[in-house]
């Protein structure tokens, strides 16, 4: 019974239809699919948004806290690869809404707990993946594609965090903390409209 | 801070203020053909608006910490909110005179000097947020890059909001919480008169 779930889940995984939202056209140029796959990060703010929202919280959890995430990022960002082929557009607003949440507790939390940093790292870790690659299938893309998404959202995120840390310790004094603060509720408010914009586009 | 540096910075923000706001005819956001600049110029180019913003970064800085920076930070949350709901269609009753009541109450509210606490203030805030980003998203011009829209809208609600705080360190001087408490006398002014229709 097992084996017959793994084969279907494979079979689903493998033939999984072509996304409407990232349908990746770059021919056989390594350059050019691995800027097509960072471009999908880098040019939509369904998924860049969430992560910077991400680097800047990081960065007030802990003054090392990109570093101490990473793992847990990485590792979501590797499962949301085969978990693309099983979902829709709707994963994008599921993005969009955990970033609005990432940064709302930027924003409002004076504090942040380990726990708290390492799911938010994953879980948006699994979503830009998965929201990137919607509806490929697994190595469905040329290899170039898949190393494009992941280092870009590796750069988005410790560019983010790298910048509000630097910033943070440079000047010590307590408004540099709150002025990230404030940027992570413009971040969450540039979401929120973002959001109302996606749902009156479907 | 000494005093004379945030005598400059209160200086500087008041300039700019002075020079970004023009009269409301112009909060359509035409001739502006960028979506960014569009939701930029858009919160910053109608008294209606400068006012209720200017007001909260004054009345956060009247209340002193946390409230200085809580308020900015709920306000954008709030006026986001605001603006989806009518970015989606979702009717808010009155919204012009919840928009020119923002500006009476809160000017009143520095007028006097009122010390709310903080929840109250940012109930208060809130609400108001949902008026303003409310008219935001219902006046969204179809043409324009929606995204650099939200972008710039943000922004330049959040640098009112800065401008206001800057203006309120002037609150560390006896004079200058005077001077205050009457630009919250005019604040109150303005929203009256877009209350009562004179603007």
């Amino acid at each position: 019974m097992r084996g017959r779930v793994c084969i279907l889940v494979l079979a689903a995984g493998l033939s999984a239809a072509r996304a409407e939202a990232h349908a990746f056209q770059s021919g056989a140029d390594y350059y050019a699919q691995f800027l097509e796959g960072a471009g999908v990060i880098l040019w939509y703010p369904e998924t860049l948004l969430p992560l910077l929202s991400l680097g800047i919280l990081l960065s007030l959890w802990h003054p090392e806290g990109m570093l101490r995430a990473w793992p847990a990022f990485l590792m979501g960002l590797l499962a949301g690869i085969p978990l693309a082929a099983f979902v829709g557009t709707w994963v994008t607003s599921v993005l969009l809404i955990a970033g609005i949440l990432t940064a709302i507790l930027a924003a409002l939390l004076q504090r942040h707990i380990r726990a708290e940093a390492l799911a938010i790292s994953l879980s948006l870790g699994l979503l830009a993946s998965a929201a990137s690659l919607q509806g490929h299938g697994v190595l469905e893309l040329p290899v170039f594609i898949y190393v494009g998404i992941v280092f870009a959202a590796n750069m988005v995120t410790a560019c983010a965090a790298g910048i509000a840390s630097l910033a943070m310790e440079r000047v010590e004094a307590n408004w540099m903390r709150i002025l990230w603060r404030i940027a992570g509720s413009w971040l969450a408010a540039i979401m929120t409209l973002v959001f109302a914009f996606t749902l009156t586009a479907t | 801070m000494r005093r004379h540096q945030v005598a400059f910075f209160a200086g500087i923000a008041a300039v700019m203020l002075a020079l970004l706001s023009t009269s409301a005819s112009a909060h359509t956001g035409e001739g502006i053909n960028s979506g960014f600049a569009s939701g930029f110029w858009h919160p910053i180019l109608g008294w209606d608006h400068v006012v209720a913003m200017v007001a909260v970064g004054l009345w956060g800085a009247f209340l002193g910490l946390p409230a200085l920076w809580i308020l900015p930070v709920v306000f954008p949350l709030v006026m986001a909110f605001g603006g989806a709901l009518g970015v989606i269609g979702v009717p808010v009753p009155a919204v012009e005179t919840g928009i020119a009541l923002s500006g009476v109450i809160l000017g009143l509210l520095i007028a006097f000097a009122v010390r709310a606490p903080l929840w109250v203030a940012a109930v208060i805030v809130g609400v108001f947020a949902v008026f303003h980003g409310h008219a935001h998203g219902t006046e969204l011009p179809e043409a324009f890059n929606a995204y650099g829209y939200a972008v710039g809208f943000v922004v330049g609600t959040g640098l009112l909001h800065l401008a206001g705080i800057g203006l309120g360190f002037l609150t560390k001087s006896s004079v200058g919480a005077a001077a205050v408490r009457g630009v919250g006398g005019l604040i109150a002014l303005v929203g009256a008169a877009f209350l009562f229709g004179f603007a």
